[in-house]
């Protein structure tokens, strides 16, 4: 309950102090911030990035000094939630707590979103996702020579387990590709959310499963990994990765990329204001308290920094394009 | 027994009916138009067509026959008419504040809403609908402003 | 016998932790009785407070939240029609109906007897349970679904009152809207370009609107909830009886917990159709199954017995796989991982004891709720004495709110609106708006699992076989309409029977 109260005071705090300095002149000079910082979260309340964000929250608000107001904007594939933010005013005042990749990317390939890439700029993505093919614990199929054996001659012999309009959507079409296997005649099964296509996958409904890995962690014993879609070996999955198995120009799509995001004029308009966020944003990440406190819910907190985040963030977005017509329903 | 019988016309049910239709079509048509594939019509199609052949069959029922006896006075007639105009009030009136809230902030919007509906509704002590909706939209905004996860959008409060 | 020894050391180690029991139910019943205000939202404000708590305080005031907003919903269920959560839909067939009536006092009680029996029940379901329904969880495939989403359709045939085509047409109506936006294989329909709507109508604002919104709008030509002065009356001791009642009727709250274990325990789906299937079961299973939806309170205890045990399935879920059935249970993970006690499969072998300790505090909460809830229901009852001129604007207010924080947009109190529209319109020519609730429920779930379904057995037939599952649930649906169609059958004869033989000339000389 004191948290809670405390929020509040703060809350009523900033207020007064906005209302108090608001002549412009002043206001421009004025130390930033200097008043309560929005986090807009554009899924509803309990998924991973509303987590990440309430986790981080009370940490980067003791390093910045001002409270942070989480707002959950969910809805439409996190649409409504980046609509949302960019009509926000560009000051520092409002970031973004997002799944960056792949939902930037498909709110402008497939839902005709008013923004571009480049209008968000990213701090920091700690949480890299990558697809996983994987297959129940209790299932005939031991490897992934298995699959592609069985897909080569009838592409419809395993059922696959999929979200559609996805990143892994796009794997297992790349996947297909490099393995001359029949992408038309692959019997997709498609799910609304990475956790039903998980449990289908562990309880056997289908034969394969292509959902994010960082999911199936709490499942691994219930399933068996095939490939990890990534260069390099990912959370102990004992199975090949993509660049082993096809070759290191393996063609794959990376899966979510989550985390922290500000509009791109605000670093032209502010660019003091941008040093002390991303300095303050770093800092809270490396803090050795964060990284215990985060890593106990299974969080990451990682720090890429901005130009690793927003590079990898626009490589997912180029590959996803080029299979845009495959995100439009399967 | 009058064994004279009338049909009559249940113009609101048939303005309903028509709505429905009119919905379901509409959204057969989308829905076509998106894709043909099994994978999106397999229960939209035959659900909208089920739906169409039961407004077909409820058609009758919009027009029934009813004895000289049951078709309702000028009197009864014109009391009804009044109950539906002040459900239309308030329903005007509700459909108003609905889509003022975020032009007015929740707050403002909160009080002339409840003003005015108290009216409608009929109370007439101003002093009491005045309290009233102040008293009210201070709970109710504080209240959701302390228990909803993020901020609602207010003009004063 | 060990582990429950450590259980009981484990929740005797700190009497202080028991102090966050009572307020977590009222904070509990508090959110759950606020249009609008879910479980997980509840529970995700007060999760970060929990950060600063040992382990055993901090479950037991997030559990006691979780059990407490479960019957707070049912609240303004029966008050007000509103259906808080979708969980509380079929409490507002026959309560509100009961509330009218001026048995507002013995639908509160009922309900909250139901509900603490439900959830007890469900622990104790729960102790045996947990390892087998673990292993059904995961098994279940598109067609078992489709097979209990079905089952929870058959609702529709008997709410369709007067007339049966209209009946149909309402759930028809109901499924197709249901079916608005992007379906399982990502086609987008029916949006007509409106953003909000490629996730669908949103469902709690639809309901609100059809439900309740449209009653108020129709009650301004009305000025008390109750119409006679008599009845308006809070009285305690009315309330307790309706708690007596309710122990009346073993068998539905029986029936209502088990459906309630055994659905909620489906990750996604549980409480919201659990309390349908249970409703229909009891209806159909009542000699008096006509007079449901008039304010029978039978069909309150059904529907409460469910959906307060299927928080227990969607515990047994979270505990045996350690995967979330819902947004509460994700939280509450989410609480677990924060002390180092990491979900999976492994959870429950790991953590014997805590699972122990979780549920004897869980039958400990369902206790106390049945003396903290009666206090509550005692002050929401009240509300029955307030005039409707006063009570229709400020619950439209409270519901616009509620529509509001579901979305967090414009779309909750727009979607309100439209639908309390339709949902008066319906009314007024006599078309059954719980069969469009119904609808609109389980129109998604129907169209995922029947796609999927198709997509897994490329159309043959004879995937069914493999099935044995679905056979199973299948039969048991089709066995359980065949019985009570047939009892029914059999009592109508019978009745018609001594009717005859009462009217008849030659037997009235005996």
């Amino acid at each position: 309950m004191n948290k809670f109260n405390r929020r509040t005071v703060l809350k009523i705090a900033g207020g007064v102090t906005a209302a108090l300095a608001t002549p412009a002149v002043l206001r421009a000079q004025e130390a930033y911030p200097s008043r309560p910082i929005n986090m807009v979260v554009p899924f509803d309340t309990g998924g991973y990035n509303d987590r990440l964000a309430r986790a981080f929250a009370p940490f980067l608000q003791e390093t910045i000094g001002q409270p942070i107001v989480i707002v959950n904007r969910g809805g439409a594939g996190a649409m409504l939630g980046h609509t949302y933010f960019m009509q926000q005013p560009d000051d520092g005042y409002t970031i973004l707590c997002t799944s960056a990749a792949p939902y930037i990317p498909l709110n402008i390939l497939t839902q005709n979103a008013q923004f571009k890439i480049d209008d968000f700029s990213m701090i920091n993505l700690p949480s890299r996702d990558y697809t996983l093919m994987a297959t129940s614990a209790d299932s005939e199929i031991e490897n992934i020579e298995q699959v592609i054996e069985q897909l080569q001659a009838d592409a419809g012999a395993l059922s696959i387990g999929i979200q559609p309009a996805s990143a892994d959507l796009v794997n297992v079409m790349l996947f297909a590709d490099a393995n001359g296997i029949d992408r038309a005649g692959l019997r997709l099964v498609t799910f609304d959310g990475g956790g039903p296509a998980r449990n289908a996958t562990a309880g056997g409904v289908v034969d394969i499963g292509m959902v994010g890995g960082q999911g199936f962690i709490p499942l691994a014993s219930k399933v068996r990994p095939l490939v990890v879609f990534d260069d390099a070996p990912r959370d102990g999955w004992d199975a090949p990765v993509i660049t082993d198995l096809s070759g290191p120009d393996a063609q794959f799509v990376s899966g979510s990329q989550r985390g922290w995001a500000v509009h791109s004029t605000f670093i032209e308009k502010h660019p003091d204001r941008y040093a002390t966020l991303l300095n303050a944003i770093e800092q809270t990440s490396k803090d050795p308290k964060v990284i215990e406190s985060l890593k106990g819910q299974k969080l990451a907190t990682d720090w890429f920094g901005p130009d690793v985040s927003n590079k990898a963030l626009v490589n997912t977005g180029k590959v996803m394009e080029q299979h845009v017509e495959l995100l439009k329903g399967t | 027994m009058d064994e004279k019988k009338r049909r009559i016309v249940e113009w609101g049910h048939l303005m309903l009916v028509c709505v429905m239709a009119a919905i379901m079509i509409g959204y057969l048509i989308d829905t076509r138009s998106v894709s043909l594939k099994l994978n999106n019509l397999m229960l939209v199609q035959p659900a909208a067509l089920f739906g169409l052949v039961l407004i077909a069959l409820i058609l009758p029922q919009i027009f029934p026959k009813v004895s000289a006896d049951d078709v309702p006075d000028a009197a009864e007639r014109r009391e009804k008419k009044i109950e539906v105009a002040r459900v239309a009030l308030l329903t005007a009136a509700f459909g108003v504040f609905v889509f003022s809230l975020e032009m007015f902030g929740f707050d403002v919007a909160t009080f002339l809403f409840v003003a005015i509906a108290l009216y409608i509704c009929g109370e007439r002590k101003y002093w009491l609908i005045g309290t009233y909706s102040l008293i009210f939209t201070i709970v109710v905004v504080l209240g959701y402003q302390q228990l909803v996860p993020y901020p609602f959008p207010m003009t004063f409060l | 016998m060990a582990d429950l020894i450590a259980a009981y050391d484990l929740l005797t180690s700190s009497a202080s932790a028991w102090i966050y029991l009572i307020p977590g139910l009222i904070v509990g019943l508090v959110f759950g009785s606020m249009p609008g205000i879910s479980i997980t939202m509840a529970m995700a404000i007060f999760l970060p407070v929990t950060l600063y708590m040992d382990f055993l305080p901090a479950i037991i005031f997030l559990t006691s939240i979780y059990t407490g907003a479960g019957f707070g919903g049912s609240i303004p269920a029966i008050l007000m029609n509103i259906p808080g959560t979708s969980s509380a839909v079929a409490t507002t067939f026959d309560g509100y109906p009961m509330a009218r009536a001026g048995k507002h006092n013995e639908a509160l009680g009922v309900a909250l007897a139901s509900s603490v029996t439900g959830t007890l029940l469900s622990y104790i379901l729960l102790l045996f349970l947990v390892v087998p329904v673990s292993i059904v969880v995961l098994k279940l495939g598109p067609l078992e679904m489709f097979v209990v989403a079905i089952w929870g359709m058959s609702l529709l045939g008997s709410l369709s009152g007067q007339s049966v085509w209209r009946g149909l047409l309402a759930g028809v109506f109901g499924i197709l809207l249901g079916t608005i936006g992007m379906n399982t294989a990502g086609f987008v329909r029916g949006t007509m370009g409106v953003p909000w709507l490629l996730d669908g109508v949103p469902t709690i604002p639809a309901m609100m609107g059809l439900l309740a919104a449209s009653q108020l709008l129709n009650l301004i030509n009305t000025t008390y909830l109750i119409e006679s002065e008599e009845a308006r009356k809070l009285s305690f001791a009315k309330i307790l009886g309706g708690v007596k009642l309710a122990f009346q009727y073993p068998t539905i709250i029986l029936r209502g917990a088990t459906i309630g274990v055994i659905i909620g325990a489906i990750p996604g789906v549980g409480s919201s159709i659990s309390n349908l299937i249970s409703y229909s079961e009891t209806k159909r299973n009542a000699p008096d199954g006509d007079t449901f939806g008039t304010g029978n309170p039978k069909g309150v205890i059904a529907a409460e017995a469910a959906n307060s045990s299927s928080e227990g399935g969607a515990m047994a879920t979270m505990f045996a796989l350690g995967i979330p059935g819902g947004g509460a249970t994700a939280i509450l993970l989410a609480a677990f991982a924060m002390h180092n006690l990491i979900g999976g499969p492994q959870f429950i072998a790991e953590n014997k004891t805590v699972v122990y300790a979780i549920i004897f505090s869980n039958f400990f909460q369902a206790i106390c709720l049945l003396f903290v809830g009666l206090l509550f229901v005692y002050l929401a009852a009240a509300i029955v004495r307030v005039p409707l001129r006063f009570l229709i604007p400020s619950v439209l207010v409270v519901s616009t709110f509620g529509a509001f924080a579901i979305t967090n947009s414009l779309a909750g109190p727009m979607t309100l609106f439209i639908f309390a529209i339709i949902g008066w319109a319906m009314v007024r020519y006599e078309y059954p708006v719980a069969a469009a609730v119904v609808g609109l429920l389980l129109g998604g779930l129907l169209e995922q699992n029947l796609i999927r379904t198709w997509q897994i057995s490329r159309g043959e037939f004879g995937y069914i076989l493999e099935r044995p599952g679905a056979i199973f649930i299948f039969m048991l649906m089709v066995g359980s309409l065949a019985i009570t169609t047939i009892g029914k059958r059999r009592r109508l004869r019978r009745e018609k029977l001594m009717e005859q033989r009462a009217l008849s000339p030659d037997t009235a000389g005996d």
